[in-house]
């Protein structure tokens, strides 16, 4: 099989090109392209890119303490009631290759601000690595999107399930964006 | 830091990515058994999808729709001489997955090799060739092998001499 790179064209539709196209524009200052502006000058949504998420965020990760290990639950409460802030959630997200849409990296901390009825207002684009570009490749089987009372939660999507555990497909809530 | 090439282990299955590891069981023989949600190719999951509409009638409860295709792999090692499980941390990696580029940046197909060959590309399992973890801990037999495993948010290292695999239920 011919590899697309041969041709100049990326197997995600020219993302890495733009990408550097856009970085040349902004340190040249050619004046063709400006970053977004973060938090709440960006009006284009991030949605969600991934299967499902855990009820639960990763321990051991290095993230600070009002976050990690605790539940969604929790932190959404924490953040309704103004003992956290959303500043204290950077949405890391991508440009998802077959959708042009923004996609968060991680999905726990969209959820948590959704669930607390809050918007992202620190955002980061990122490059995304092989294992999140996984999450949402289509030929794959895993992201079949789930079904759940006439409902199918596409990805990237506004909505997402929160299912009980790594071998538990059984459906806790649906976080949805506000 | 010298990152280690890892190369994929030749299954049929790719570990899902999003489910972390269920769960991992040390025995008094010297084996560790972890247990993790994985997904089969999409041929097979036609198969399941079509007798799950045979049993059904077309109708096909969520449940079971959700569950199509994934099934609960259980990895035995033995006999264990490491067995390290850590959660994954923003910007560091200590392993070189490059190996899997042109599947990402250079036109291949994970879906479409996987369907053609029946083993997946990228599976999650890898095995470290050259590895330096052996070496800090002093195992220099050709016996000892390193292997990977990469759930949601954790990592496993392995070193052992073999291992072996099969469906559990769930």
């Amino acid at each position: 099989m011919k590899c697309k790179e041969e041709t100049g064209i990326d197997a995600y539709g020219g993302y890495y090109k733009r990408k550097q196209q856009r970085t040349y524009d902004y340190n040249n200052k050619t004046g063709k392209w400006a970053p977004a502006k973060k938090g709440t000058g960006d009006t284009q949504e991030i949605l969600f890119g991934q299967r499902r998420i855990s009820d639960t965020f990763r321990i051991n990760s290095g993230a600070p303490d009002y976050i990690e290990g605790r539940k969604l639950a929790d932190v959404a409460a924490d953040l309704e009631s103004g003992k956290l802030h959303p500043d204290q959630f950077e949405v890391k997200y991508f440009i998802d290759p077959n959708s042009g849409k923004k996609v968060a990296e991680c999905n726990r901390t969209l959820a948590v601000l959704s669930m607390a009825g809050l918007k992202p207002t620190k955002t980061k684009e990122i490059i995304p690595s092989q294992e999140v570009l996984n999450r949402l490749d289509p030929s794959l089987l895993e992201n079949k999107p789930i079904k759940y009372r006439g409902e199918t939660f596409n990805m990237p999507g506004r909505a997402i399930p929160v299912t009980v555990g790594p071998n538990n497909l059984e459906i806790l809530d649906i976080v949805r964006l506000p | 830091m010298i990152k280690m090439k890892v190369v994929p282990v030749k299954v049929p299955w790719m570990i899902s990515p999003s489910h972390d590891f269920a769960s991992f069981i040390g025995h008094e023989n010297r084996e560790v058994s972890v247990q993790v949600m994985c997904g089969y190719n999409t041929k097979h999951y036609d198969k399941v999808i079509a007798n799950l509409e045979l049993k059904y009638g077309g109708d096909i409860p969520d449940e079971e729709y959700n569950k199509a295709g994934s099934v609960i792999i259980e990895i035995k090692f033995t006999p264990i001489c490491l067995f390290n499980i850590y959660g994954k941390m923003d910007g560091y990696e200590r392993y070189d997955f490059s190996i899997f580029d042109p599947y990402y940046y250079g036109g291949l197909s994970i879906g479409d090799e996987w369907n053609k060959t029946d083993i997946c590309p990228n599976p999650g399992f890898y095995e470290v060739v050259e590895s330096n973890l052996k070496e800090t801990f002093g195992f220099i037999s050709p016996r000892v092998k390193h292997w990977v495993l990469r759930g949601h948010d954790s990592c496993i290292d392995v070193l052992a001499y073999s291992f072996e695999w099969k469906e559990v239920e769930w």
